[in-house]
């Protein structure tokens, strides 16, 4: 079938739609030579006005006029706004005008509503994009602009104003060309529209799609809608009406002229997205309850705020404040309630935060049961008889501050973490109950300040782990309006109470003063007289009392003296105060009690301290519960202590292992121990010098010689305990070197023994351990020293020959190639002597031995040669019997 | 580890567990840590945290009497081997003289260790069932952080003994760096702080000079949480270090330990056999 056949076959309604799309795709192409959008801006300065036109790919006009205006308050450059939609526009203008003639023609599977959807919905897409950049122009004004502005809307079509300017925006003929385009597809897409039965369930599908889409546009819309619609429900509202809001985002500023009540059930929330303040209130009477007010502007300048609070006995109950500047800002509002709020500030540093409450001359305002969290403070100017109860600060510079507020209530309030709590400025007759100042640190940490203030009552307050708990400057100013502090806790503060120099007229009575670093303490140093610390009989308690009372008395007998030395030096130098309470300030002041003339003069003195505190009142937290659970850290340092004390406090057993062998063993033939020219001196005398020797394995070598005659020094030379000059090898091992390995080649026995409070097998044991040995081979060692049966008898119940039975037994027990025995016999009876002597000579048939001795009995049972050591003489080498003749000739030689 | 490195150190684990004098002192530092702490009854009856006097003096507590333990056990380590002539005895077995020293040194260490583990668990057991621990983590730094300042105090100690003819000799030099350290170092710093008008700075910068400052002021970190409790140095430090305080604090106590365990391994290497008069 040829194209005009099938043209020709085509109903008549076909060929109208398929003309209807080709017009619309045309019209699209015309748009893109005209405007879509016109803004213009009328002043009496500009007479003719100045324009923007806005194409779909560019914006002309007095742009540059427009632009310059705008820098002066803030307005983004109109050049920078909508960037990518203005580089999209021709291509996507072509792609629906191409969609729109191909809309009606059979050209592929596509059905032709899903054509048309696109080009419909342009025009609505148009002006929700305008609209949003109208929005934020006019919302996203530049903070360093010279002029100030509230952020202003521009309506996407009718008049507004901004300043001293009127604008006139609508749409212009671009834009009526795509509106067009859209319903001559839409009457294509009808005359197109199937009759058959089947189809009915795609018209269907269709027609939820295109609900979809409207309804998604809609949503996207329908905040600003809201927002909208806020401030008009409120401005066509009766005096005196209650508007419950339903649940949703409203947009603010919103401004109550009118008495009325706003009720959120906690689910309605005014967001004023960083512009201004979120609600203000110009109405007495009126009720703000269960909102969430957030997102106001950052300009201390304008005070932006999350309510502000311009008319009288207005109450705000039970609303969420946050991710704002200042909190509630109530000036010139006397009778306002702002109760059960919770306010929280931007994340800002603290100097550039707001007051989360600030009240502005409003008299007899109850601000009750609110919690605050990182603000600046907590002010009350000029505002008498208000009430400020039951709230809870944390995070802020003061918790509370009073500025020449009198005759207020301050009760049952928690401050914490703040870097002060409370300070009362040029205020009178304030009474202060039942609240909590905690932890407030820093250079400038205060729980509670008095300036220039009287008559102030404070009662039953808590102040815990603060620099200072309570801080009085110049208050009272007058004797007659003394301040009273009556059972107050000061405990775990740095200072509990300090007071400037010359600060009179205060009485602290039943107060307990507990576990402060410094009790009382005196800016700058002097006395502190002219303040009561006692009424009645009845003083403060004081933990640091060091005095007694009668048996069932209230009241110590003993004065007490704040007159701490190290106390006193560093109010003076608060440098000194690195060191208060180290243990040198502790002797410090331990001397100055001891002698009197070094003592401080005391500061202050209660003459009838309080032998128990008197308990705090309704401020008193729960009593601290066990943590069972926390016990498993020092219960287990308890039980690992006490395995490695059950473990490791005993002997630890050798490993069943020895390491010995061949290796390093000497060969036959080369000497076992070989020394050269040997010298050695302490202090520059010499105890031996050019000493040669040669001891060949199995042989057994005596050194003889008078006492200090050097046999010691060269067996310690030998075991490398000491060094010498000259060449000295064992077994090949050079012992200067490596002295650790020659020792594991010898077996040594001094001449007396040296040992641990240990029975004989654990001193065998803890030998075997040293030296790789097999304890088994302690049974065997023992018995070849006759030490059988010994084995549980401590070393100190040995006799002397048993210990040197033992010292031979550690020395042999890892089958060592050289026994160095250095005197070993000298200290025995006769009885021990012989033993021990026998056990040698056995072990001179398997050992080398090197011995000490001046013993003629002991020469003749073991030597094989002797090497005769004189003081400051060069050693001989003798065979036994020269040596005998020798000395008999010696001994023949004295008697004559 | 050699198997005469092991046994020399479980021997000496086990010769300083039974030592009277470590005995002594733990004794001690239980009794007055439970004493202090139950002063601080009534405190906690008020849910009062903080840093106090009771715990100022908790620390003054371990300022005193952990320095005085550990000096002495690592004082008389060495010098009563030699004194009692059983380092002759050790000496000619196959040991080099570091493995003598560092068996020593480990020896005494777990000793201690163990010993202000029984301290500390057994206060804590206290502190925990009368609901005054709170922070197991704090409890578990200043444990660690009291271990440091033992194990710097054990090298002091066996730097001093290291060339001590006699036990005496070794315990009274000991007995002088722990007065130097506890009292004439703060005194001295006081003193002059307030001659010529120290700068918080320097007083802060002084601190490192003297291992038990650099103790007090982890201490006072952890348990106070601000150290502006320390005045002026306090703030100073808090200021100018930070969060790097308290590394900076143990990288001191570390460099303390390891430039006197340093020191003391040299001079009992090259001591001569009898030791120095």
């Amino acid at each position: 079938m040829n194209t005009a056949e099938s043209a020709e076959s085509r109903p008549p309604r076909s060929r109208l739609a398929e003309a209807l799309g080709a017009a619309a795709g045309a019209l699209l192409l015309a748009s893109l030579f005209l405007p879509y959008w016109q803004a213009r801006l009328l002043a009496p300065q500009y007479r003719n006005g100045l324009t923007a036109t806005m194409y779909a790919y560019k914006v002309t006009g007095d742009v540059a006029e427009i632009d310059g205006l705008n820098h002066y308050v803030g307005v983004a450059k109109l050049a920078k706004l909508g960037v990518w939609e203005r580089r999209l526009a021709i291509p996507a203008v072509l792609f629906l005008a191409a969609l729109s003639f191909f809309a009606f023609r059979k050209t592929g599977r596509w059905p032709p509503w899903i054509k048309v959807l696109p080009v419909a919905a342009y025009p609505l897409i148009f002006m929700a994009d305008l609209k949003f950049w109208l929005h934020y122009a006019s919302t996203n004004l530049d903070p360093t602009a010279p002029l100030k502005l509230r952020p202003f809307i521009i309506p996407l079509i009718g008049t507004g104003k901004v300043g001293q300017f009127r604008s006139e925006v609508g749409p212009m003929p671009g834009f009526y060309l795509l509106m067009a385009a859209a319903i001559l597809l839409l009457i294509g897409l009808w005359l197109t529209r199937s009759r058959e039965p089947a189809c009915t369930a795609k018209a269907a599908s269709r027609s939820c799609a295109l609900t979809i889409l409207v309804a998604g546009i809609l949503s996207i819309c329908a905040p600003w809608a809201q927002a909208q619609s806020l401030q008009e429900l409120v401005d066509a509202a009766q005096p005196g009406a209650v508007l419950e809001l339903a649940p949703g985002v409203y947009e603010g500023p919103l401004i109550i002229a009118k008495p009325l009540s706003l009720m959120g059930a906690g689910r309605a929330v005014i967001d004023s997205r960083g512009r201004g303040t979120v609600v203000t209130v110009r109405a007495p009477g009126s009720k703000l309850e269960g909102l969430a007010l957030r997102g106001s502007g950052d300009s201390l300048l304008y005070e932006d705020s999350g309510v502000r609070i311009e008319a009288a006995s207005v109450a705000v109950r039970g609303c969420r404040i946050e991710d704002v500047l200042f909190g509630a800002f109530i000036s010139n509002a006397p009778g306002t309630i702002i109760e059960g709020n919770v306010f929280i500030g931007k994340p800002l540093e603290l100097g550039r935060r707001g007051d989360l409450l600030r009240l502005w001359n409003s008299d007899r305002a109850v601000v009750r049961d609110n919690k605050l969290e990182r603000g600046r403070d907590m002010v009350l100017w000029f505002s008498t008889g208000s009430v400020v109860t039951g709230n809870t600060v944390t995070g802020a510079r003061y918790g509370l501050h009073f500025m020449y507020t009198n005759g207020a209530l301050i009760k049952g309030n928690v401050f914490r973490h703040n870097s002060v709590g409370a300070y009362i400025m040029y205020s009178r007759g304030l009474s202060i109950e039942g609240n909590r100042f905690e932890e407030h640190r820093g250079p400038s940490g205060t729980g509670l300040g008095l300036k220039e203030s009287g008559l102030v009552q404070a009662f039953g307050n808590v102040f815990s782990g603060n620099r200072q708990g309570l801080f009085i400057d110049q208050s009272p100013l007058v004797p007659e309006d003394g301040n009273e502090f009556i059972g107050n806790v000061f405990m775990n503060n740095d200072i509990g109470v300090a007071l400037m120099p010359g600060v009179r007229g205060n009485t602290l009575v039943e107060n307990a003063f507990e576990d402060n670093i410094q009790q009382v303490s005196v800016r700058g140093g002097g006395q502190l007289s002219g303040n009561q610390w006692s009424r009645g009989g009845r003083g403060n308690y004081w933990s640091d009392y060091a005095g007694y009372g009668r048996p069932g008395a209230e009241v110590g007998a003993v004065p007490y003296r704040a007159d701490r030395l190290v106390e006193r030096l560093a109010d003076t130098r608060p440098e000194t105060r690195f060191f208060l309470y180290t243990p040198a300030a502790g002797a410090l002041e331990a001397a100055a009690r001891a002698f009197p003339v070094f003592k401080a003069k005391a500061l202050m003195t209660d003459p009838h301290p309080l032998l128990r505190p008197r308990p705090a009142g309704g401020s008193q937290a729960p009593a601290p519960v066990p943590a069972l659970a926390a016990l498993w850290l020092p219960a287990g340092l308890l039980s690992l202590s006490a395995v490695s004390v059950a473990m490791l406090g005993r002997q630890r057993a050798p490993r069943p292992f020895s390491k010995r062998g061949a290796n390093g063993r000497p060969e036959h033939g080369r000497p076992m121990i070989s020394a050269k020219d040997l010298s050695k001196a302490y202090a520059g005398r010499s105890v031996f010098s050019g000493l040669s020797l040669c001891i060949m394995p199995g042989e057994c070598v005596v050194l003889w010689g008078s006492n200090g005659a050097g046999k010691s020094t060269l067996m310690r030379c030998l075991l490398g305990m000491e060094s010498c000059e000259g060449r000295l090898l064992l077994a090949g091992c050079d012992i200067s070197r490596d002295s650790r390995l020659a020792r594991e080649r010898i077996g040594y026995v001094s001449q007396e023994f040296a040992g641990y409070d240990w029975t004989v097998r654990q001193a065998m044991e803890f030998i075997c351990s040293v030296r790789s040995v097999d304890r088994s081979a302690i049974a065997g060692t023992l018995a070849s020293c006759g030490l059988t049966g010994e084995d549980d008898k401590t070393v100190f119940e040995l006799s002397g020959g048993m210990k040197q039975k033992l010292a031979l037994a550690q020395a042999l027990v890892a089958n060592p190639d050289v026994l160095l025995l250095d005197e070993p016999c000298s200290n025995l009876d006769l009885k021990s002597r012989r033993e021990l002597l026998a056990i040698l000579r056995e072990l001179r048939r398997t050992r080398t031995m090197l011995v000490t001795s001046h013993h003629l009995d002991e020469v003749e049972a073991l030597a094989d040669r002797v090497l005769w050591l004189e003081e400051s003489r060069s050693a001989v080498e003798l065979s036994p019997a020269r040596f005998l003749a020798r000395i008999e000739g010696c001994v023949q030689e004295e008697r004559a | 580890m050699s198997p005469g490195l092991l046994a020399l150190t479980a021997k000496e684990f086990a010769d300083t567990t039974r030592s009277r004098w470590l005995g002594g002192f733990i004794l001690a530092f239980c009794a007055l840590g439970l004493g202090l702490s139950l002063v601080g009854n009534w405190t906690s009856s008020l849910g009062g945290g903080g840093f106090g006097r009771t715990t100022a003096a908790l620390i003054n507590l371990v300022l005193l009497i952990v320095p005085l333990m550990s000096l002495t056990a690592g004082s008389l380590a060495l010098s009563s081997e030699r004194e009692r002539r059983t380092l002759e005895f050790l000496l000619s077995l196959p040991l080099h003289r570091s493995e003598i020293f560092w068996a020593k040194y480990m020896g005494s260490g777990a000793a201690l260790l163990a010993a202000l583990g029984a301290a500390f668990g057994t206060l804590g057991v206290v502190l925990v069932l009368r609901g005054g621990l709170r922070d197991l983590a704090v409890y578990a730094g200043c444990f660690f952080a009291t271990v440091l300042l033992a194990a710097v105090c054990l090298a002091l100690g066996l730097l001093a003994s290291s060339r001590s003819r006699r036990a005496a000799q070794a315990v009274g030099l000991a007995l002088f760096v722990w007065l130097c350290l506890v009292f004439a170092g703060d005194l001295g710093l006081l003193g002059t702080a307030v001659a010529v008008r120290l700068r918080p700075a320097v007083l802060l910068a002084a601190a490192w000079l003297n291992p038990l400052s650099l103790y007090r002021l982890l201490a006072i970190d952890a348990l106070a949480a601000d150290l502006d409790v320390l005045g002026p140095a306090g703030l100073c430090a808090r200021d100018s270090l930070g969060s790097w305080l308290k590394p900076a604090a143990l990288a001191g106590l570390l460099a303390w330990l390891l430039g006197v365990l340093a020191a003391a391994r040299s001079a009992f290497i090259t001591a001569p056999f009898g030791g120095k008069a």
